[in-house]
């Protein structure tokens, strides 16, 4: 069974990184606006090293398939913006019950893309680096459009199909690198008010999937319970896999709901729990994936975290990250002996 | 309640830290002079009890100058959480230290018992001591101790509880839960149960004459309104100052209950800017179309640590301005 990473990684360790330091050291020297740290040099040269530092670290953990290490200096709802410079990029809005805050959008105009998103060139860093393969993480355009402030042309569908195009061409761009997997993060989705906005949130999956016919597009759907959306989404044209969380609360209601999977759409399981510091045992961990592939076969499963491992501590993120590949690699193990 | 105005006003919890102090509170607890922490931190309470004095406020706050964060503070004190060196991305380039809980309390529970003495000391108007509810406690903080989120919760409850039974037997008249994180898993009716049985465990049996407060923000309310009203308080302190359609269409449905009180956060605790009497009046008078004069309080959306002092004594003086202009049309 393989091992993939959900997104992006905590860094700081005993209050320490050179990317913190760089950063800090960066908002002294000038006004600090997310342009400008795109155009600094100086921080970008800390950030591709963090790349390299933290594609070390994945694959030391035992992870099969890797996110790029990019850490932006803002957000990554910035990343998507700056490929349409035009909008406005407004508060930080606190994100799910995670925490953590990302800046909203400001949709006041039919969104208009003017070249690609940081998350290409991070792609092409890592990619330069390694081997082995990866999945550059985005947050959806249905995310995006479902926190923004939209007022005017921004609120119609004609700004929501621009924004999805705003993604395709990026996903594009990634598969046009070399990128086998792309995950696009939308598990706003599954909050209850947010649940009949699944229409939306299929037209994007489809309409990504089709600009990159080659790349196994992955939706992950992270704190939430996939219930009566399991086969809306397993039947969107494209679907290349579906991230599902099967820790704490929604452990018990989404291995229920698999009893319906079918196809073979990957399944990106959220096994390990990225939202507690305890780690799991091999037993726990080993204990789930028997229970997912009652109805999944274990080669089309993949284990991960249930979300980005951002909200531990380091050292508790890679902890996780080691114990989660030594358990599905042994169960891997387990099922193939006769 | 009796000798406070119509709309009486409140400050809710923190507020700006002298920089120095600030700046020192960093460091770990082993590396820091507690000496000249103590001195600091009695000074900057001294000092925000008259100032808030000085502007007009009817209930005051300590502004919570000794504490690093609401969670932290408790946690460590009590002696039941260790610090993680690793700190954890919050925003943009800001790190914040998460408490891990790893055992019982060791340490008694009147931490802020000797603070509520001091301000009392100083203070003429009446005070409000807040305290952080043990769903919070739990929620924004790791736990390697307990079995699960309940037993965690419950446990806290049980902390906390001992904190106000010390605080109400040494006169304490206006006492706050902080429950921020009351909102954030509305999707989970389980959790929400917790969050309300831990509140009850710490009210249970106090004497009439204690009006207890919660306050929450960053929050989606219409998710958890009316469930809310199952909390224990009297008077529900909320961010409102940018108050979403949803949450007065749910107001409209089911009319927040005539014996409980609303502390309606009229000015933003996050942006700097300085909202003007004007705008504030609106905010107030918005409120008075959602709830009756008398179950009216004034207060900001949530402390006001994180914007410059100028900034914050700024918005409570418009904020105390456009009380007053309300006050006088009610008259
Ligand atoms: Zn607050």
């Amino acid at each position: 069974m393989l091992v993939t990473t959900s997104g992006r990684f905590p860094i700081v360790s005993n209050g320490q990184h050179p990317l913190r330091a760089a950063v800090e050291e960066w908002r002294a020297r000038v006004t600090p606006t997310p342009e400008a740290a795109w155009q600094d040099t100086e921080l970008r040269a800390v950030q591709a090293e963090t790349q390299a530092e933290l594609l070390a670290a994945q694959s030391e953990a035992g992870a099969d398939i890797l996110d790029t290490g990019y850490v932006p200096v803002y957000d990554e709802w910035f990343q998507m913006a700056r490929a349409a410079p035009d909008l406005e990029v407004a508060a930080p809005l606190r994100y799910l019950d995670t925490n953590t805050y990302y800046h909203h959008w400001v949709l006041d105009k039919v969104p208009k893309r003017n070249g690609e998103s940081p998350i290409v060139s991070a792609y092409r860093h890592a990619a330069s680096l390694t081997d082995v393969p990866l999945k550059p993480t985005l947050f959806g355009p249905y995310t995006i459009y479902a926190y923004a402030d939209r007022q005017g042309p921004g609120d119609t569908p004609e700004a929501f199909a621009a924004l999805v195009d705003m993604w395709a061409a990026d996903v594009a761009a990634l598969a046009a690198a070399g990128a086998k997997y792309v995950q696009i993060e939308e598990s706003v989705v599954l909050r209850p008010k947010h649940r009949a906005d699944f229409p939306l949130v299929a037209q994007a999956v489809e309409r990504i999937a089709s600009a990159a016919p080659d790349t196994t597009v992955v939706v992950h759907l992270a704190c939430g319970e996939i219930g009566d959306l399991l086969l809306p989404f397993l039947e969107i044209p494209g679907l290349g896999g579906l991230g599902l969380d099967f820790t704490d609360a929604y452990r018990a209601p989404n291995l229920a709901a698999l009893k319906q999977w079918r196809g073979d759409t990957f399944l990106q399981a959220g096994i390990a729990d990225a939202r507690s510091i305890r780690v799991e045992t091999e037993a726990d961990l080993h204990e789930t994936l028997n229970a997912i592939s009652a109805n999944v076969p274990a080669e089309r499963c993949w284990a991960a975290p249930s979300t980005t491992l951002l909200h531990l501590p380091r050292h508790a993120a890679f902890e996780k990250l080691a114990k989660l590949a030594s358990a599905a690699h042994s169960f891997n193990g387990k099922r193939t002996l006769p | 309640m009796s000798q406070l105005p119509i709309l009486p006003i409140s400050s809710i919890g923190s507020l700006p830290k002298p920089p120095d102090l600030f700046q020192a509170e960093m460091a770990p607890l082993e590396q820091q002079d507690r000496a000249w922490m103590r001195q600091a931190q009695e000074t900057a309470v001294a000092d925000w009890l008259a100032t808030q004095e000085s502007l007009g406020i009817d209930v005051l706050v300590d502004g919570e100058q000794y504490r690093r964060s609401i969670t932290t503070y408790f946690l460590e004190g009590w002696g039941c959480a260790d610090i993680d060196p690793d700190a954890v991305w919050v925003l943009d380039n800001m790190y914040g230290q998460r408490a891990v809980i790893k055992r019982p309390a060791t340490e008694s529970r009147t931490l802020l018992l000797d603070w509520y003495q001091f301000a009392a000391a100083r203070a003429q108007s009446e005070l409000k001591v807040t305290v952080t509810g043990p769903y919070t406690l739990r929620d924004w903080v790791f736990d390697l101790h307990y079995p699960d989120r309940a037993a965690a919760v419950l446990a806290m409850a049980e902390y906390v509880r001992e904190e106000v039974q010390a605080l109400v037997a040494a006169g304490v008249r206006y006492l706050q839960i902080d429950e921020p994180a009351f909102v954030t898993r509305y999707d989970q009716p389980a959790e929400l149960d917790v969050a309300i049985e831990g509140m009850r465990r710490i009210c249970a049996g106090l004497p009439e004459h204690v009006t207890i407060f919660t306050h929450m923000c960053y929050g989606a309310f219409h998710e958890v309104y009316p469930k809310m009203l199952e909390l224990p308080a009297q008077v529900f302190c909320l961010e409102l100052a940018h108050v979403a359609p949803e949450m007065l269409d749910i107001l409209r449905q089911h009319p927040f209950p005539a014996d409980r009180g609303m502390g309606y956060g009229v000015v933003d605790a996050q942006d700097p800017r300085v909202e003007s009497v004007e705008e504030i009046e609106a905010r107030i008078r918005l409120a008075l179309e959602y709830f009756a004069p008398e179950q009216l309080w004034i207060n900001p959306d949530c402390g006001l640590q994180v914007v410059p002092r100028e900034s914050a004594v700024a918005k409570l003086e418009n904020l105390v301005a456009a009380t007053h202009r309300v006050r006088q049309s009610l008259a």
